[in-house]
């Protein structure tokens, strides 16, 4: 199934904090526009707001001010359930931490993802069977996260961040936990598949080798992004 | 995968947790359903008791006189009966004394013994006797052992009556048997009661002819119409077939005794009396209100002119002088009152003389001569005093009667038969013979022996029936006899009989067995007190299961943070996490209900054992019943999801980002507006509390309810307050230098958690202080007037009723005793009347449906005393006087004890309840006050005039209150006390200090309270040993931020210090705010004085909340002091 077209406008978006003292402005202003099939590195130094933009473009957290659309979707104007559906069916992640659930399988982390939108059909198990296999854990399928190397758990990561055929996939630190043999490895199946979906990609990395595999990249430095405009 | 699939995975893969989780809900359920189940076995076995006591019998009618055992055959052969009823047995019930033969130290009586006789049902050989264990341990004798028996003499005559034998030759007999049979166990031979109580009465069954032959009284010059000794009875006992054994079946057996009975049977008799005349009569002199109603109008349907009769003994007739001092006078002449006096009617001011009476030599007597009577009649006390008809009330004859006529020695006017039998004075051939009544002085030589030689007791004087009623009728009843044509006597006797019902004569059954088994379900749910009593234990389990839940939710926080980041809804996040709580609630709720019934077993052990004092018996038995596992189950099931609840609404709230990030709770705006909300609510339960405190000055509250629970709503403000601080993150303090500083700052890391653990230590605080304020303290000094016992000592409690004062030398040789004896007189005695019922105090745990009630006597009204809890509103400062008023609905003003209105009767002052008098006729009563922790718990008390009307058969003092003079000391009381016992024995007497009776009662509350103590403590221990859980468990969470305190330099001490700093600050603010709020929620109940509060006792306790709590730290210190290593570091 493939969706729409959808393009990713980030407008003006800030991020503030509430302190003790003067809220903390952790985006400045961040502007972005992607179309389907874009990819972009995010880089810049810690505490940046990498992965606040993350965390705002996949909708987990909402911005101070400015706006952002997937297709025609401004997803904060939506109510929770509506902006749950929406992340379910849109967004794909992949986190540094992998975060698989440590008592489910690696089949039944990747259902995870058809759960969330509703139920698991046989199209679902199907396309998680195939997705397994392209990434070569076809005979892993049914083993616990405890069982897996980082590596494997890491391209389960993947395959559920795309199980939903997401229009926008973000990655945060995809790589970040493994050492740089299987980081590379990872990177190139992640990036591979993302182009196959044709998802906008968004992905956070500190690693120079992801971002230069990635293609364009942007520098977010004091709340601010550069070059952010295509 | 699915949903179900997910839950399933998750329940097992966080096993451990989760059967810590689920044994809290098992806690929880245990409890709960445990305490439902105390109670149901509590109801149950009441109601097993009340049907094995009755054995057999399920409809019981019991007099006050005595009928002929013929009335139980007649009723049998009622063609209603045999389809409806079995059988119908006779009998003879008396409640009384007993005594071994023993003597010195082995003489043991006791009194409050059930003596019955029921041939046919129980037979016992002549001369012998079955007593219950019971009866035999208090009397400390086996079988072959020979008792005496002391039971009451059954008189017809009223013991108010003028001609009443009140001595106690004439009121009690001993009746000397042996032991043949003991009976144990818990059938009804020796269990048998028709009260409805739990307490074990003492029985003996002794051969009917035995006892009819002590308490049958046969008084001279009586009526052949009285039964015959071996027929004499005063209980029927029937029981039915399966559906009459209730109160339509006590209706039918009614109206069968109402076609059964004959006129015999009330003592009633139409005979002729002259020639031409027939009069009805009764057996018991007088006819009694509603016969002589009954009888005017059966005279009016069969349509002839009754004539009234009422008879009395006057001692003088005095004709007054010009200057109104007696000119002449004749002494104990007979007088008349009649509807139609010799010569026609009379008005109420006008008297008739016979011409005997009228003669120069007596009266010396015209017609308009001016007349006055002096006659004795009964004192409040039984004493009789001489009253003149000059000082009667409500007559016209203040100044005298004015002689209307002087009639003939013939007819009416010489006619013996107009006065009905007088023991001891119409039996007498001559006045010289005459043995009158007790303190009826007779002085001979003025009496007119030549009239009585020829005319015996017929009336000499005779007055207007109305005067006659108005000057010496009584409760009791007014006429003596009504005469009606003898050729009407048939139709009258049948007019007579369609109108008269066995309720006059104080006949009716009552469904006895149905209104036993009814009042088992007792003013109290035991299952509710025992749910408030293990609200700590379910409390504690509660809150240990929301902490072990949050825990595993904070836990798992990164994989919920996963779920909402894949999309999976809030609602949806809750809904999984809700499923896991409740699959865990139904196996940890069915796992409960095996502890419910272990627990629920043991209370009932407690309850036969340890706490009899509080039950009185030892016959409960467990009972569970589905209805009450399923109540039990579900109602754990609800606890166990009410204490989930709040983790799981805020998991609902909690950011997928944070919650990824590792943090768990809401995002600081949202803490900020939640924690404005809980200032607000923190506020308004503090403002909520200054309201409930101020609320008994108003008189909305009690100052003990305004303050205790406002003692609880300050509690609950300040863990409100506490909790919206710490979530504002403004409890933390500034990390200074001490690392203590960064301990105490810790404790506000996770405010939920902490807010628990201090609500947890606070409740046990809380609850421990209350009860210890609650505990009754000594009896206070009972010699103060305003005691619970009101200045009386003691408290004298007779079965047979005493009939003579013990303060006159009268009432002394009334009772036997030596009048001049100098130690009667170190005390003063209040008698009081009862009317026998239920004991409706703390420990008798039925349902009151008819309760004991006391007669006051005016002397104590006016004297007043005690201490009053209650009231209904009044300006008078003697609120005993709230007994006289009158109301204007006719309800009956009582008092009774606060604790039994409030706690079994359910009654507030101005509260209105229903009781059958004599005749089984329904009165209101109204509650106008209660008397605070007083000796009168067990009964209602009522103004003796209004009693009298109600109870006129209950005559004499069934309690004396003894209040001791100047300068008697208590050894002086004690050798009184002891005195009395042995010389009323024969009235089976029980004398004991009021202190021991008001020890009594507080024994009760106190077992309620060391119960309520014993299962706090088992919450307690819960509870902190939940605590020690999860504060482990937080630990070992910790264990990479304790391991690099390590790495950076921290020694083992200090790492010790900043554990210990973190949690006993959460340990002393727990107990502290719980003692604080509880101290102030008691304050009113401690300054009192009633409930002295023993410090170090509470010290001591609350000492051992903070040790338990302590050793809790100690394991997870011991945990923060060991070794860390860099793998822990990298646990980060």
């Amino acid at each position: 199934m493939s969706g729409t077209p959808d393009s990713l406008v980030v407008d003006q978006v800030t991020r503030d904090y509430p302190t003790a003292g003067e809220p903390l402005r952790v985006l400045r202003g961040v502007s972005l526009r992607m179309t389907p099939g874009d990819r972009v590195a995010v880089v810049g130094p810690s505490g940046s707001g990498k992965s606040t933009l993350l965390n705002i473009l996949g909708t987990l957290d909402r911005p101070t001010t400015g706006s952002v659309r997937l297709g025609a979707t401004d997803p904060f104007a939506l109510g929770a359930r509506e902006l749950a559906a929406f992340r379910a069916s849109r967004i794909g992640f992949v986190f540094q931490e992998h975060h698989l659930l440590g008592q489910c399988t690696a089949l039944e982390n990747v259902l995870l993802a058809p759960l969330a939108r509703g139920r698991v059909d046989d199209a679902a198990r199907n396309r998680a069977a195939a997705l397994l296999e392209r990434v070569g854990l076809t005979d892993r399928a049914g083993h616990l996260p405890s069982e897996l190397s980082g590596g494997e758990r890491q391209r389960v990561a993947i395959v559920r961040a795309l199980m939903n055929e997401p229009s926008l996939l973000l990655a945060d630190e995809p790589t970040g936990n493994l050492d740089a043999q299987s980081g590379r490895r990872v990177g190139d199946l992640f990036l591979e598949l993302a182009r196959e979906s044709g998802a906008i990609l968004v992905v956070v990395t500190h690693s120079a080798a992801l971002a230069e595999q990635v293609g364009r990249s942007l520098r977010l430095e004091g709340g601010v992004l550069t070059d952010g405009t295509q | 995968m699915t949903s179900l699939g997910l839950i399933l995975r998750n329940l097992w893969h966080f096993r451990r947790q989760n059967l810590a989780i689920a044994a809290g809900m098992a806690v929880a359920t245990a409890a709960l359903a445990g305490a439902l189940m105390v109670g149901d076995s509590v109801r149950v076995s009441l109601r097993d008791l009340a049907i094995r006591r009755l054995g057999p019998v399920d409809h019981a009618m019991s007099t006050a006189a005595p009928f002929d055992a013929d009335l139980g055959e007649r009723l049998a052969a009622d063609p209603a009966f045999a389809a409806h009823f079995k059988r119908c047995i006779a009998g003879l019930s008396v409640r009384g004394g007993a005594s071994n033969r023993k003597s010195g130290a082995q003489a043991a009586q006791t009194a409050g013994v059930s003596i019955l006789a029921l041939d046919g049902w129980m037979d016992v050989a002549p001369g012998r006797c079955v007593i219950n264990r019971t009866l035999a341990e208090d009397l400390n004798v086996a079988v072959g052992d020979p008792i005496d028996l002391t039971v009451p003499m059954l008189s017809d005559l009223p013991l108010d009556s003028l001609m009443a034998r009140r001595q106690r030759q004439n009121r009690a007999a001993v009746l000397r048997v042996t032991v043949g049979t003991i009976a144990d166990g818990d059938g009804w031979e020796a269990t048998f009661s028709l009260q409805s109580s739990q307490r074990a009465e003492r029985l003996a069954w002794v051969n009917a002819g035995d006892l009819r032959a002590k308490v049958v009284r046969r008084p001279r010059g009586r009526a052949t119409s009285q039964p015959a000794v071996a027929r004499v009875c005063n209980l029927l006992l029937v029981q039915a077939r399966a559906d009459s054994a209730g109160k339509e079946g006590a209706v039918t057996l009614n109206e069968a005794l109402g076609r059964a009975m004959n006129l015999g049977d009330l003592g009633l008799e139409i005979a002729p009396v002259e020639p031409g005349t027939a009069a009805l009569t009764s057996r018991r002199t007088y006819l009694g209100p509603g016969i002589e109603q009954a009888a005017r109008d059966a005279a009016e349907a069969a349509g002839v002119q009754p004539q009234l009769v009422s008879v009395y003994l006057a001692n003088a007739v005095n004709r007054a002088a010009a200057d109104g001092r007696p000119a002449a006078s004749i002494h104990y002449a007979v007088v008349a009152g009649l509807s139609e006096p010799p010569g026609g009617a009379v008005g109420p001011d006008e008297i008739v003389l016979n011409e005997w009476a009228a003669g120069a030599d007596r009266l010396n007597a015209r017609v308009g001569d001016t007349v006055r009577l002096s006659y004795y009649r009964r004192g409040p006390g039984g004493e009789l005093v001489e009253q003149s008809s000059a000082d009667a009330p409500s007559t016209s004859a203040g100044q005298g009667f004015r002689v209307a006529r002087i009639v003939p020695m013939a007819g009416l006017g010489a006619d013996r038969k107009l006065t009905p039998s007088f023991e001891g004075m119409t039996d007498a051939a001559t006045i010289g013979q005459w043995d009158p009544p007790a303190g009826m002085h007779i002085d001979r030589k003025l009496a007119d022996e030549a009239y009585w030689d020829r005319y015996g007791p017929a009336p000499q004087v005779f007055v207007n029936v109305r005067t006659a009623e108005r000057l010496w009728g009584d409760v009791f009843g007014d006429l003596t006899s009504v005469r009606v044509p003898a050729a009407s006597a048939e139709a009258f006797a049948a007019e007579l009989r369609r109108r008269v019902t066995p309720m006059m004569g104080g006949m009716f059954f009552r469904p006895v067995k149905a209104q036993n088994v009814a009042a088992a379900d007792g003013p109290t749910d035991f299952g509710q007190i025992f749910i408030g009593m293990s609200f700590y234990l379910i409390a504690a389990a509660g809150l240990l299961v929301a902490l072990l839940f949050g825990l595993g939710i904070e836990q798992r926080s990164r994989q919920i943070g996963l779920l909402g980041a894949l999309g999976f809804g809030r609602g949806r996040v809750r809904r999984l996490a809700l499923a896991e709580a409740a699959a865990l609630a139904v196996v940890g709720a069915s796992v409960g209900l095996a502890g419910a019934a272990g627990y629920s077993w043991l209370v009932m052990a407690g309850l036969r054992t340890w706490w009899v004092a509080a039950v009185g018996t030892t016959q409960l038995h467990l009972a569970v019943t589905p209805a009450t596992v399923a109540t039990g189950w579900a109602a754990g099931v609800a606890v166990a999801l009410l204490a989930v609840s709040g983790a799981v609404w805020r998991l609902g709230r909690a950011e997928a980002a944070a919650l990824l990030a590792g943090a768990w709770g809401v995002p600081t705006m949202a803490r900020r507006r939640g924690g404005r909300v809980g200032r607000v609510a923190g506020v308004l339960m503090a403002a909520g509390t200054v309201g409930l405190f101020v609320a008994p000055m108003a008189g909305g509250l009690s100052p003990q309810a305004g303050f205790l629970s406002g003692g609880g709503l300050l509690l609950a403000a300040a863990l409100v307050l506490l909790a919206t601080r710490w979530r504002a993150g403004r409890g933390s303090r500034k990390v200074g230098a001490a690392v203590v500083s960064l301990g105490l700052a810790n404790a506000s890391r996770n405010p939920g958690r902490s807010v628990l653990a201090v609500g947890l230590l606070a409740l046990a605080a809380f609850s421990l202080v209350t009860v210890a304020a609650f505990r009754e303290g000594e009896v206070s000094d009972t010699s103060r007037k305003t005691s619970g016992a009101g200045g009386f000592t003691a408290i004298l409690q007779a079965d047979i009723p005493l009939a003579g004062d013990l303060n006159t030398a009268d009432g002394r040789l009334a009772l036997g005793l030596d009048a001049n004896d100098p130690i009667w007189s170190d005390a003063t005695y209040v008698g009081m009347r009862l009317a026998p019922g239920q004991d409706i105090s703390c420990l008798n745990l039925t349902r009151p449906t008819h309760p004991a009630i006391l007669g006051v006597p005016e002397a104590m009204i006016l004297r007043g005393g005690f201490a009053f809890a209650r009231n209904i509103d009044t300006q008078q400062e003697n609120r005993w006087l709230l007994l006289t008023d009158a109301s204007a609905d006719d309800a009956i003003p009582v008092i009774a004890d606060d604790d039994t209105a409030t706690y079994l009767l359910k009654l507030a002052p101005g509260d209105t309840m229903s009781v059958a008098d004599a005749g089984g006729h329904a009165h209101t009563l109204r509650l106008v006050a209660t008397l605070k922790g007083s000796i009168f718990q067990g009964q209602l008390l009522m103004a003796d005039a209004r009693f009298r009307s109600l109870f006129p058969a209950d005559a004499g003092d069934g309690v004396v209150l003894i209040e001791p003079k100047a300068g008697v000391t208590p050894a002086g009381m004690a050798e009184l006390r002891r005195r009395l016992s042995a010389s009323l024995a024969d009235f089976a007497v029980r004398v004991e200090p009021t202190a021991d009776r008001l020890a009594r009662y507080q024994e009760v509350a106190n077992t309620y309270l060391a119960t309520f103590q014993l299962l706090g403590a088992l919450g307690l221990l819960l509870g902190t040993a939940g605590l020690a859980v999860v504060l482990v468990r937080s630990l070992i969470e910790r264990r990479s931020e304790l391991a690099l305190l390590a790495a950076m330099g921290f020694a083992p001490g200090r790492r010790l210090l900043l554990v210990v700093a973190e949690n006993a600050w959460l340990l002393l603010l727990g107990v502290l705010l719980g003692t604080v709020t509880a101290g102030l929620g008691v304050a009113p109940t401690v300054a009192t004085g009633a409930h002295p509060l023993n410090f170090a006792a509470l010290a001591a306790s609350l000492g051992g909340v903070l040790l338990v709590g302590l050793l809790a730290l100690v394991v997870a210190a011991r945990l923060a002091a060991r070794h860390y290593t860099p793998a822990d570091l990298r646990r980060e």
